[in-house]
């Protein structure tokens, strides 16, 4: 082929691989061992690896080009202030569907009907409750990333139809959302959704150390004994370095962890166990 | 081809301080010598082959005084033992040195007279146990009659000259069956013997040592530390098979829950150091180093509050060290591996990985 020849001539329709037209040297095939074909995956001729699967040499950017610029004379504006901010503020459901024609006995394709329903959770008004029930009854259909719900209906004959149930399934998953059942109060530490340090076991269980240690220790931290003898355990929490320690655990288990976070971690840790470095410690380490 | 390339002159990498209480910041990336006798004594069991193989070709025990080693050692020295033991957990990437910290600091325990409850690996019980009996204490618990005999020697082989020592007694009366039972009074060696000669309660045995040592350890004097490599391994998946496709529960075996009772707060006088490795876990949940995924929920909820410390690769400064160790130790034999080039590239090999350092310098 010629280098100046337009593809979009050669090729101008999807076609099965011909060896001959398409001019570039490519191998398509697995190769076992060393003895067979040399060692080297077989070349593009008599190629039936090459002749099965589909290829889109009638889809290259020059072809595409082409087709748009046909298509353009029946394409009117668009909206001069139109921006995507203000197409997501306006328009926030957006609803794919798919039009089919074949060439067989029948016109129609039955995979018209599918409907793809997308829409931002954020667009919907929900308190931190709703939003965690709705993330919880939808599971996959909710992507964390893109903070998008995803409904495919298919499930009915027509079109119609399945567009319908999309958008009754966005109420319907909306307002259950909206209402708190009388079981949702049986959730346990494991079903928490976020790490908060007042409704875990291991903040009793530090309260119960420290209380342990500040009535039992002949020497406890300067912090512990500070504080008056007839105080409950509870009001340990309030203290300084608890609270640190309370950040540091969010923080570890909220968020993805790191060695930045084990780090404040261990830092609170050694302050409430009054392991902390001294400043001329900190000096040493520093000039080694 | 690499013709006459400029040799790297080896700077100083040893110091010559063999007692670990004695080393400082200023030690960092030096090797020190431990000698023979204590690595036959107390370190060997919690070594990895590897590196007694190179004990063997070295002809010396050298371990590199690194900074976690140092930071644990300055924690202990100065921590305050009228609290419950202050909880330590080495963490870090396969090959960075995390057995070799733990070493460092039992050497260091071993110096200064402490009792040393020593758990080399609890993976392998979890993992490669057989012999396997239901327990005589608690029903539904399990024992590892094997594994719990050879501790017991371990044990006393590590703390020989301490035990002799304190003399330590039992507090209370243990009764093993109508007939055998253990007075108040009686040496706590009995209770070892007892445990080594007849392993049917030789795990009942390992709970009874560690009971007597966490009540005795602030009012005899002593302190104890409990040093195990992998604790992940405690609240971890075993593959002891009960019946098929039934894998035998963690919790359910007797020696494992009894050295999880040391790490309650209802003594004191003591530490806890111990690492968390991805090889006490199977291929499967291997994905991440730090504690919180490798202890679990449940371990770390058991472990928490901790100081975790962490052990990183070799700085530029212990990795040149390193490679002077090893060109002295002729470990690396070729011409090319002593000169700057073959060092530089040993470092690019080795990604600063100290483990992987070893093995590429292994052909060179």
């Amino acid at each position: 082929m010629a280098v100046d020849q337009d593809w979009t001539n050669v090729w101008p329709a999807a076609a099965t691989f011909k060896p001959s037209v398409v001019p570039l040297p490519v191998r398509q095939g697995y190769i076992k061992n060393k003895s067979e074909n040399d060692g080297v995956p077989p070349v593009k001729h008599g190629n039936a690896e090459l002749m099965k699967i589909p290829n889109f040499f009638h889809l290259t950017p020059a072809h595409i080009k082409k087709q748009c610029a046909a298509i353009k004379k029946f394409c009117t504006k668009w909206p001069e202030n139109l921006s995507e901010e203000l197409c997501d503020k306006l328009f926030p459901v957006e609803i794919a569907t798919s039009n089919y024609l074949r060439s067989g006995s029948s016109l129609r394709d039955f995979k018209a009907r599918v409907v793809t329903l997308k829409v931002k959770l954020s667009v919907l008004d929900l308190d931190d409750h709703g939003r965690d029930k709705m993330k919880r009854l939808l599971k996959r259909r909710y992507d964390e990333k893109t903070d998008t719900i995803t409904f495919v209906a298919h499930r009915c004959p027509l079109r119609k139809q399945n567009y319908d149930y999309a958008m009754y399934l966005l109420t319907a998953a909306y307002f259950e959302s909206c209402k708190t059942e009388s079981w949702e109060s049986d959730k346990t530490e494991e079903d928490m959704e976020t790490y908060l340090w007042e409704k875990t076991r291991a903040r009793k269980k530090l309260l119960q150390l420290l209380d342990r240690i500040r009535k039992t220790s002949e020497d406890p931290p300067s912090y512990l004994r500070n504080m008056p003898e007839e105080l409950p355990e509870e009001s340990i929490a309030e203290l300084e370095c608890v609270q640190d320690y309370k950040k540091a655990m969010t923080e570890m288990h909220n968020s993805q962890e790191s060695l930045n976070s084990i780090e404040r971690y261990k830092e609170s840790v050694k302050r409430i166990l009054g392991l902390e470095s001294t400043e001329d410690e900190k000096k040493e380490s520093r000039v080694c | 081809m690499v013709e006459s390339q400029p040799k790297h002159t080896a700077g100083n990498f040893r110091t010559d301080k063999d007692n670990p209480a004695d080393h400082t910041e200023k030690d960092k990336g030096l090797f020190y010598t431990i000698p023979h006798k204590i690595v036959d004594d107390i370190l060997k069991e919690g070594l990895h082959s590897m590196y007694k193989q190179q004990i063997k070709a070295f002809t010396e025990t050298c371990v590199m005084v690194r900074e976690p080693a140092l930071e644990i050692m300055s924690c202990l020295k100065k921590a305050n033992y009228s609290l419950p033991p202050v909880k330590y957990l080495i963490y870090g990437e396969n090959g960075s040195g995390k057995t070799m910290t733990l070493a460092h600091v039992l050497h260091y325990c071993a110096v200064e007279k402490w009792m040393l409850v020593h758990v080399p690996w609890p993976a392998f019980w979890n993992l490669f146990t057989t012999e396997m009996s239901a327990s005589v204490w608690k029903p539904g618990r399990v024992d590892f009659p094997l594994a719990a005999d050879s501790w017991l020697k371990h044990f006393r082989q590590q703390n020989r000259a301490l035990l002799e020592q304190l003399q330590l007694k039992t507090s209370q009366k243990y009764v093993w069956t109508k007939r055998e039972s253990l007075q108040p009074g009686e040496p706590l060696t009995e209770v070892i013997e007892h445990g080594i000669s007849r392993n049917k309660f030789s795990s009942d045995c390992v709970g009874v040592v560690l009971k007597e040592i966490r009540q005795q350890a602030a009012t005899k004097g002593f302190k104890a530390v409990m040093v195990v490599d992998g604790i992940n391994a405690f609240w971890g998946p075993t593959r002891v098979r009960l019946i098929p496709k039934k894998y035998l529960h963690v919790g359910n075996i007797s020696l494992v829950h009894n050295f999880k009772k040391m790490l309650q707060p209802d003594w004191t006088n003591g530490a806890i150091v111990a690492s968390v490795d991805q090889m006490a876990h199977p291929p499967a949940q291997r994905k991440n180093y730090t504690p919180k995924y490798l202890l679990g929920k449940w371990g770390f909820e058991t472990f928490d509050p901790f100081v975790p410390v962490f052990v990183d690769k070799y700085s530029k400064k212990e990795i040149n060290r390193c490679i002077d160790y090893y060109i002295d130790r002729k470990w690396i034999q070729t011409e090319n591996g002593q000169t700057l080039e073959g060092r530089k590239e040993l470092i690019f090999l080795s990604n600063m990985n100290p483990f992987q350092l070893y093995q590429a310098c292994a052909s060179w």
